[in-house]
């Protein structure tokens, strides 16, 4: 795997549930993964693919009805999971940095910018009033707020809404975090916003030496700003590698199937794939039911976690010690296509 | 449809808006003299940052809101000041639309069943001539037994569905959609797009498609309509913005489009701008657009420009267009910023 020998983040066979009356739903199901400093990995999925419950379990802001079920997180080497409440609040903030969705509702809206920044840095007990503005102005100029001095007096609303992103952007690195994660940070801005906040992301990214875990649902969009990319479906991690060769050759079905599915600028008229079904779990492999190349296997028997080349994939298809039967030539030859 | 100089301004007494009574302030001027035309069976595809007027101008042709000035022919007859309801519920019968928030449209406390066959109450339809609501959910891919649930019990693709097989129960000619893939994943997002082209196929629509992601509207648009602080910059057939735009504009919401292929080759566009839309309420003078240009020269702020013809049923409103088409123009360092890579 392309990390380093001393990654700062190492996540393995996570699972996590929520309890819905008496039952457990799976939210995130043996996740595995590595993110070395100042680097970004992004994390793709749709919307019920856990990836945002992964965001939360990171920042340990799972709800009361949701628990780690197993795995291990560990964060510059420490468990997370073994910490005590009073630890945990100690790295959320300070190590762990989140940049949420929706600017306006998680910003509170009676306060004013600089009284919640003031928060910020008060919880984490950092020096004296002067000094504590000072910092709050410094972080507003770095990421693009004119007149900062003034600014942070207005409130929420007063702000638009790229804007409020920038706010966010400021707040999550006044306390410079080891690790940022942004979930769908430019989901709800215009495209050419969108490209303001990744820009600005980047430029940061390589001034702070920050880590960055990326979710987004646009495989696009985290192609612009990460190195490494997770392809997420039902819970559990489908595919894994740099962003390029995921882009170029993807292997899961269910990426093929997302890349096609887009439509874009550059391939105007092509007739846009879709992905009959729904998710549905069952004992296999949880895409089975929509695959265009699923067999008996894939129905009966989880797929394993496997590596080709330089990339990992969770599919029958190229694991060679399956009862998986692939006609005619290796997979990975160019015939074999969704 | 044709739109000509159409003016929807917006005064904080509500009253001025109606054109009742005179008064000083500073209007919002949302759409600001915007000229279209619409062809039959054609799809016009709308776009622009939030907050330059899109969403105002579809909602003023539906009459949702009031037009200020300008004239709206519908089949060559003025329905700007329909303002009677009769007049004006005839005409929704022909001009329809589908909410950018699916969920919201759908009032909350009616069945699906109900909520389809609202428009033929409204409209007094005989029962002879309406679809049946299994014929209407048949028509967006949706099982019958999707008839009994109320809509939040739908999911989101499944709620701007049911928007659009409401917007279709009255088979009208004209169906503004705005922004139809917004809140939606990418599948479910491919499927809307799919049905909506395939819906115009089999009825005849005609589609103004609103929208500021210029990879949706690249799938079935005609013609493009580039729209900033309530006028049209540019204006023209599809494949001619897409592989040549004349304004800088254009080019700007063409490069901020996310594609996986362009981020491989450029790793991030080559003309980011600078700083947000400024408010309607007071709009840069002369070109709108001067304060974000990354071509700006002194005339920009100085002389509005007149909308110029590049070609047939192609018009930019840019003092330098010829430039921006032919790559000569190169952005100055103050406004816009090249990325680095």
């Amino acid at each position: 795997m392309t990390p380093g020998p001393d990654p700062l983040l190492v996540v393995r066979d996570l699972s996590v549930g929520y309890m819905v009356g008496a039952t457990n739903i799976a939210a995130l199901d043996q996740v595995e993964f590595d993110i070395d400093r100042g680097e970004s990995l992004g994390i793709v999925g749709e919307s019920g693919s856990g990836k945002s419950t992964l965001g939360l379990t990171l920042m340990s802001l799972l709800p009361r009805n949701a628990s780690i079920r197993a795995g291990a997180v560990i964060l510059k080497g420490l468990n997370l999971r073994n910490l005590q409440p009073e630890d945990l609040r100690e790295i959320q903030g300070k190590e762990v940095a989140m940049i949420f969705q929706d600017p306006l509702t998680s910003l509170n809206p009676t306060l004013r910018i600089g009284t919640q920044m003031m928060d910020v840095l008060r919880a984490h007990g950092h020096g004296m009033h002067q000094t504590r503005r000072e910092r709050i102005i410094r972080a507003l100029e770095e990421v693009g707020i004119p007149d900062a001095a003034n600014r942070i007096k207005r409130f929420p609303h007063e702000f638009s809404g790229g804007m409020r992103q920038r706010v966010m952007i400021a707040m999550a690195l006044m306390l410079e975090p080891a690790l940022i994660i942004a979930d769908e940070p430019t989901s709800a801005l215009d495209t050419t916003l969108q490209v303001q906040i990744l820009a600005l992301m980047k430029r940061l990214q390589t001034k702070h030496g920050t880590a960055i875990l990326f979710i987004s649902h646009d495989l696009a969009v985290v192609a612009g700003v990460c190195h490494r990319v997770l392809v997420m479906y039902a819970g559990r991690v489908v595919e894994e590698g740099d962003v390029s060769s995921v882009l170029e050759r993807p292997l899961h079905p269910y990426t093929k199937a997302l890349l096609a599915s887009r439509p874009s600028v550059t391939r105007r008229n092509e007739r846009l794939a879709t992905i009959p079904g729904r998710v549905q779990l069952g004992l296999g492999c949880a895409f089975a039911n929509r695959c265009l190349h699923a067999q008996s296997v894939c129905r009966r028997q989880a797929p394993r976690y496997v590596k080709v080349e330089r990339n990992r994939v969770r599919c029958h298809i190229y694991d060679e010690s399956s009862a998986y039967h692939v006609e005619g030539g290796s997979p990975l030859s160019d015939g074999f296509d969704v | 449809m044709s739109l000509r100089n159409v003016r929807a301004y917006f005064w904080e007494n509500p009253l001025l808006s109606l054109g009742i009574g005179r008064g000083s302030g500073t209007p919002t001027r949302a759409v600001d003299g915007v000229n279209l035309e619409l062809k039959r069976g054609e799809t016009v595809g709308l776009v622009g940052e939030s907050g330059s007027g899109k969403t105002t101008l579809g909602r003023t042709i539906v009459g949702l809101e009031a037009l200020t000035g300008g004239q709206i022919l519908y089949e060559g007859q003025d329905i700007a000041n329909f303002r009677s309801g009769a007049r004006l519920r005839r005409l929704r019968k022909h001009v329809q639309m589908i909410f950018q928030d699916s969920q919201a449209s759908l009032s909350p406390r009616l069945r699906v069943s109900y909520l389809l066959q609202e428009p033929y109450r409204i409209h007094e339809v005989p029962t002879g001539e309406r679809h049946t609501v299994a014929d209407l959910l048949g028509m967006v891919d949706l099982a019958a037994d999707q008839a009994v649930k109320f809509p939040h019990e739908l999911s989101g693709g499944q709620a701007k569905r049911i928007g659009i097989a409401r917007a279709l129960a009255l088979r009208p000619e004209l169906v503004i959609a705005d922004e139809p893939t917004a809140g939606l994943d990418v599948s479910a997002a491919a499927s809307i797009l799919n049905l909506m082209q395939d819906l115009q196929d089999r009825f005849g629509l005609t589609y103004l498609l609103i929208t500021h992601d210029l990879n949706v509207v690249s799938y079935f648009a005609d013609v493009i309509a580039v729209m900033y602080l309530g006028r049209l910059m540019e204006v023209g057939p599809a494949k001619e913005l897409f592989d040549a735009p004349a304004h800088p504009y254009t080019r700007a919401l063409l490069e901020a489009a996310p594609d996986p292929q362009t981020a491989r080759s450029i790793r991030g566009p080559r003309l980011v701008l600078s700083g947000e839309i400024p408010s309607p309420r007071n709009p840069p003078a002369a070109c709108r657009f001067h304060t974000r240009c990354p071509f700006v020269q002194p005339v920009c702020r100085t002389r509005d420009p007149s909308p110029e013809e590049v070609g047939p049923r192609h018009v930019v409103m840019c003092h330098f267009w010829r430039e921006v088409l032919s790559g000569e123009a190169i952005p100055s360092s103050s406004t816009g910023k090249e990325s680095t890579r």
